[in-house]
């Protein structure tokens, strides 16, 4: 059997997401523009939906137990408060 | 991939090569008119996953696999494409075709089979056939969400489940209880009973539990949901009572064991002549009988064993399902029902102690505490200054403090204020007291303990389930025909199914009891533009339970002018002219008044001229199964997500609220809710005319509060307040584990999330 | 120096590193350098669960039921998984706790490799109820070769580091404080490095080929008891993935002991050399499992691909470049799975699976509810 495999390569998105009327994280915004951000646990201590914060700022709703280094946030953690961008792949 | 080279092998074990102009059509098919969705997208999403020498099976479950993964928030019409391409792949396994026999080729060959009860084809003519046939809508298997279809095929089409091999399509099923339901009926009439019933459950208006729909229409001829044993405090009766639990538990029902008349451990028996073990080794017993079937796969076997909190053993009891603990003194796999009542409660808030007793030690307490209110403060005020009495004291505070601990923990201890139960139920508790409740806590009859298992002095207490799909009627004046088709559906039910326990069936063909509910209330407040918490629901729901509870005992009054009242009519408080809205709980005005809108005075007279044919009409199930088929919301809660992904047997499925497209930011979800009064409030109002209970749930989100700890305070209060409103049971404590995604909700405490 | 049971040197917590440091002495939590690992304590302390919760009587069923490939496909998963916990239920304790300095993170530790005794235990739960006769697919696991070469690789690091530790400790205070003392210690360092980045790798990649296979067997409502347990250890092997990326980053960002920010940088290489080594026994493994036959929504490729999601995630929460250039998760539905908070259970119909205690605040005022009319 010969097969080609799909490279199905996710892909580098650069998104600016705005404080939202309704409380909703940020993972949640992705995920409503159609993102597939990875996620795992949706309460802040698996990492998966580790993401770079390119400027702006969040603020958490939870404490998040997952590592995240200091230009990144959790995204399934935090809402947006400035104007915030966002880099992930999905 | 390069799917040429791709070979697909077929039914006969032949190969061939794959062609992806089959998978187009197919989806084309399935796509039609749908919104937002892409074929393409499906196609892709199932590619890799094809592989050398797939059978076509594997291609379609592939398919529907992939469309199924694509259901969301944003693009909830997947849901209806992959439901389609599901029913077009069993239509497939059950017939070799899309389209179907005709129902009378059908008929005759299930019955050949021995899958359908012979009846159903000496029962009818031809005629009656071809009629059935003219108004049997098979397109409306095409309606169907994707969730309702794997239940389907899960748990309610007739199907070999070891082979898993299907043999039916869903509007088979529909027409064909409606033909078996009212065969009976006189020949004149019956055709046109049964298309008002087809076009009732097929449009998903009326709303049948899983019994029903698995059963009726087989040779297996039982039906009820929920049955209600209860045991004495003798050998004999514990064994009548377990080996009734096997009897039903094979026979697919959720049970009630009321067990609390069972002795302390250490009670003396035969004056002395040995101590007796305890309640344990026998809820233990008891534990095994219900676990001993798989219930033929459909459910698995499940109980809750009731009994009072002035139980001797109360804290040993408290902690049977907990983790902790070893095997001997646990006894996880069963849920527990704790019985409560005023003078409990007020113990509590006075900060006294409760006293707790054997039943055994005490004449007469046990059964005034469901019978007589009064009689049960007096003797136990007496038995507590009696020294010569085994008795132990707790404070109050310390014994409800572990109740509503082991509640939260987990989540399966449920409440039952047996008082409200009784006074305010259907039946005259000096007759017939309701001394449990059953498996999910919104049924409360009357049982009698059995001795052996051919007792007919016991009483076995049954209940036949269904519920109308608020979200299907457009107004209130739609439950008066409605209400007339459930109740006389469940009637003849009741004549048709076989009874495996004779205490069962004179305790059914004396009472003639029902349950009907609601489910989609969630979305009938979200399309009315009403809340849960802020009260907005009030007026609405008032206005909504009173006419179904009017229009059911309307239904049954006019059956039993037609065929006569149940036996045990004189049992109830209707009888008295009583009826629940005359004997609620009175504090509920104070949050709710708004007035009785239609003609009790004149139903009261009617009820009185003719009796009832149903000693009960009403009581709010829990509905997962069966809202999935209607693709409506669980029973009265409110949803988790727009989106929600449950698990049961049949594994991970995705579901979307009703019109998400339209109705978005109306529901109001479960975590949304600060709290659960306005919940309660509205659970107070539906029990003002509910003449049996409902399975009201109680919900806490640790985040809500300091430290991430729901106060014991706050449960307690809670408590108190459903107490006050006269809720009569409590059913699940659900405590929310991790913020997730309906963290949407929330105020929190930073204050960030307001902008 | 030798390990001291109770450490009596007065010292300032604050200014030990993570290991390597003074031994632990009082063990009290009120003063800690690293919080973080006090609330993975709480969060896997609120996590308890066990086994016997879960009914697997329907599993027997569908076991039995099974294609004889499948069979061996949820075999040998098991298998693998019972070698794992049983790796992780022991070596953190030996290898880690000599020398551990910090009370909170020794305690982690504890509770870590006490969670993963659970995960074993599980899996003698499910055997036996899945099995008649347990014993043989026990004795199986150290006599086939497939799962053996993988446990060598997990082991390998644990067994290098237990044993320099050892003969480091029995050496003089003055050896220690030698230049070929302080080589040996500066080797250990690394030893320990290494090994934490291993045990990385074991809990991010090498769990979720079998979790992977035992949901894609629930999805098709097949050994659904079994499911639910998976899916309480996922939940807890996220957590412990979450404490070891810690420890790794905190040593990597020079947050902790400054030897071993340079001993990260200069192993950044190896780690992730070994990352993608595992990744590849791991597709090997997949086509062990597939070899009779693969399952509808698993096959060799889409595994493979998984794998290569998965070790492409992993490396960017260490820091590491993807070495399989980040594809897409083949497996959505896996979400589902992996996830606790939108499950709604059905009524009596499902086993809750999330039983949380501790979530309580005990504190009753009785005054309060005095004046409650009823």
């Amino acid at each position: 059997m010969t097969r080609e495999v799909n490279p199905n390569a996710s892909q580098t998105h650069r998104i600016t997401l705005f404080p939202s009327p309704d409380p909703v994280t940020v993972l949640q915004q992705l995920e409503k523009r159609g993102f597939k951000v990875p996620y795992q646990c949706r309460e802040g201590y698996c990492g998966a939906c580790r993401m770079v914060l390119m400027k702006g700022s969040v603020d958490y709703v939870q404490e998040p137990l997952a590592w995240c280094g200091d230009s990144e946030i959790l995204a399934c953690s935090c809402i947006v408060v400035v104007d915030a961008t966002v880099t992930f792949k999905a | 991939m390069n799917t040429a080279t791709i070979s697909v092998k077929k039914r006969g074990g032949r190969s061939e090569p794959l062609d992806l102009d089959k998978i187009h059509k197919v989806l084309n098919w399935a796509a039609e008119g749908l919104d937002s969705v892409s074929v393409s997208q499906v196609e892709l999403k199932a590619q890799l996953q094809l592989h050398d020498g797939i059978t076509t099976s594997d291609i379609h479950e592939t398919l529907i696999k992939a469309a199924a993964d694509l259901i969301s928030e944003e693009y909830p019409d997947y849901q209806y494409l992959a439901a389609r391409l599901a029913i077009f792949h069993l239509r497939k396994r059950a017939y070799g075709q899309f389209e179907p026999p005709t129902l009378r080729q059908h008929v005759e060959k299930m019955v050949e089979d021995g899958r359908y009860d012979a009846h159903l084809f000496t029962d009818y003519s031809e005629a009656d056939y071809e009629a059935m046939e003219g108004f049997l809508r098979h397109e409306r298997d095409l309606n169907f969400s994707y969730a309702a279809v794997k239940q389907l095929e899960g748990k309610y089409l007739v199907q070999n489940r070891v082979t898993g091999d299907i043999y039916e399509s869903p509007q088979f099923l529909y027409i064909l209880i409606a033909a078996s339901l009212f065969a009976s009926y006189p020949n004149a009439t019956r055709l046109d009973t049964i298309q008002k019933f087809y076009e009732a459950v097929s449009t998903f208006k009326l709303s049948l539990p899983t019994p029903v729909m698995s059963g009726v229409r087989t040779p297996t001829r039982q039906f009820s949901s929920c049955v209600l044993i209860e045991s004495d405090d003798s050998l004999d009766s514990i064994n009548a009572t377990s080996a009734a639990v096997v009897r039903y538990v094979s026979q697919r029902a959720g049970i009630g064991i009321n067990a609390g008349r069972i002795r302390a451990i250490g009670s003396p028996i035969r004056s002395g002549a040995a101590f007796h073990t305890g309640c344990i080794p026998f809820y233990k017993h008891f534990q095994t009988a219900v676990k001993c079937c798989s219930q033929g796969g459909v459910r698995g076997g499940a109980a809750t064993l009731f009994y009072p909190l002035w139980h001797l053993e109360v804290e040993s009891l408290l902690v049977l399902k907990n983790n902790r603990g070893v095997e001997e003194n646990r006894v996880r796999q069963l849920d527990y029902g704790v019985q409560i009542n005023r003078l409990m409660y007020t113990r509590l808030i006075k900060n006294q102690p409760i006293t707790l007793f054997s039943p055994s030690d005490v004449p007469g307490l046990y059964d005034a505490f469901f019978e007589d209110q009064e009689k049960f403060e007096q003797l136990y005020a007496e038995y507590e200054q009696r020294d010569d009495i085994r008795k132990q004291q707790i404070p109050a505070v310390e014994l409800f403090s572990t109740l509503l601990q082991e509640r939260a923990s987990t989540g399966r201890i449920y409440i039952q204020n047996v008082d409200h139960c009784n006074t305010h139920g259907a039946f005259d508790p000096k007759q017939a007291p309701v001394r449990q409740s059953n498996l999910c806590m919104e049924i409360t009859l009357p049982t009698k303990p059995l001795h052996d298992i051919n007792d007919e002095t016991g009483e076995i207490a049954l209940c036949t389930l269904a519920a109308f799909n608020l979200g299907a009627i457009e107004s209130l004046d739609e439950l008066e025909p409605l209400a007339e088709l459930i109740v006389r559906a469940l009637d003849s039910l009741l004549d048709y199914q076989d009874y495996p326990v004779k205490a069962a069936e004179l305790g059914s063909m004396k009472r003639r009891t029902l349950g009907i509910g609601v489910i989609n209330y969630a979305y009938y407040l979200a399309k009315h533009g009403k809340r849960y918490s802020d009260g907005s629901a009030l007026d609405l729901t008032h206005e909504t339970f009173e006419a179904i509870q009017y229009y059911l005992l309307k239904a049954s009054s006019v059956l039993a002018e037609e065929v006569g009242a149940c036996p045990g009519f004189s049992e109830t408080q209707y009888a008295q002219g009583k009826l629940p809205i005359d004997h609620y709980k009175k504090d509920l005005d104070k949050i709710c008044n708004t007035e009785l809108k239609l003609n009790w005075d004149d139903l009261r007279a009617r009820i009185k001229q003719h009796g009832l044919r149903n000693s009960t009409l009403t009581a709010l199930m829990p509905s997962e199964t069966s809202s999935q088929i209607a693709n409506a919301t669980n029973g009265i809660e409110p949803p988790r997500g727009l989106v929600s992904v449950k698990t049961s047997k049949d594994g991970v499925m995705k579901q979307v609220v009703p019109d998400i497209a339209n109705l978005r930011n109306q529901y109001e979800l479960l975590w949304q809710q600060p709290n659960n009064l306005g919940y309660l409030n509205l659970v107070g109002v539906m029990q003002k005319f509910v003449d049996q209970s409902i399975s009201a749930n109680t919900n806490y989100d640790p985040s809500r509060f300091d430290g991430n700890k729901v106060p014991m305070q706050q449960l307690i209060n809670d408590l108190l307040t459903a107490y006050k409103l006269g809720v009569k049971t409590l059913y699940y404590h659900n405590t929310r584990d991790g913020a997730g995604s309906a963290m949407d909700d929330d105020d929190c405490a930073s204050g960030a999330c307001k902008i | 120096m030798a390990y001291q049971t109770f450490n009596q040197r007065e010292f300032d917590t604050f200014s030990q590193p993570m290991f390597f440091g003074e031994t632990v002495n009082v063990a009290r939590y009120d003063q800690q350098k690293f919080p973080i690992f006090e609330k993975l304590i709480e969060k896997q302390l609120s996590f308890f669960w066990r086994p016997e919760e879960v009914d697997l009587t329907r599993d027997r069923k569908d076991f039995i039921a099974l294609p004889a490939h499948e069979q061996h496909i949820f075999l040998s998963n098991l298998k693998y998984q019972t070698l794992l916990d049983s790796v992780q239920g022991r070596s953190p304790n030996v290898a880690l706790l000599p020398l551990v300095s910090l009370p909170e993170l020794e305690t982690w530790i504890e509770t870590w490799a006490f969670s993963e005794t659970i995960h074993s235990r599980s899996y003698t739960h499910i055997m036996r109820n899945v099995l008649t006769e347990p014993g043989k697919v026990f004795d199986d696991i150290v006599h086939n070769p497939a799962i053996v070469e993988r446990a060598t690789t997990v082991t390998r690091y644990y067994d290098a580091l237990i044993e320099a530790t050892q003969r480091f400790q029995v050496q003089t205070d003055e050896w220690q404080a030698s230049a070929d003392g302080k080589k040996a210690l500066r080797d250990l360092k690394r030893k320990l490095y290494l090994t934490l980045a291993s045990v990385n790798v074991l809990e991010a990649i090498r769990f979720y080929v079998s979790f992977a296979c035992s949901f894609a067997f629930a999805e098709r409502s097949r050994m659904e008891g079994n499911a639910k347990i998976i899916r309480l250890i996922a939940r807890d092997e996220a957590l412990h993935l979450t404490g070891t990326q810690h420890m790794l980053n905190l040593m990597a960002r020079g947050h902790d002991d400054p030897d071993m920010a340079e001993i990260a940088e200069e192993e950044r290489d190896n780690v992730r050399q070994i990352f993608i080594d595992a990744a590849e026994q791991e597709k090997e493994w997949a086509a062990y499992l597939f070899k009779d036959g693969s399952m509808i929504g698993l096959n060799t490729d889409i595994l493979a691909q998984y794998v290569q999601h998965i070790t492409d995630q992993r490396l960017a929460a260490i820091d590491l470049e993807p070495a399989f250039g980040s594809p897409k998760n083949p497996l959505p539905w896996m979400d589902a799975w992996l996830q606790s908070d939108q499950v709604q259970v059905a009524p009596q119909e499902t086993e809750i699976s999330t039983y949380l205690v501790g979530a309580l605040q005990s504190d009753v005022d009785t005054g309060a509810l005095e004046d409650f009319e009823l």
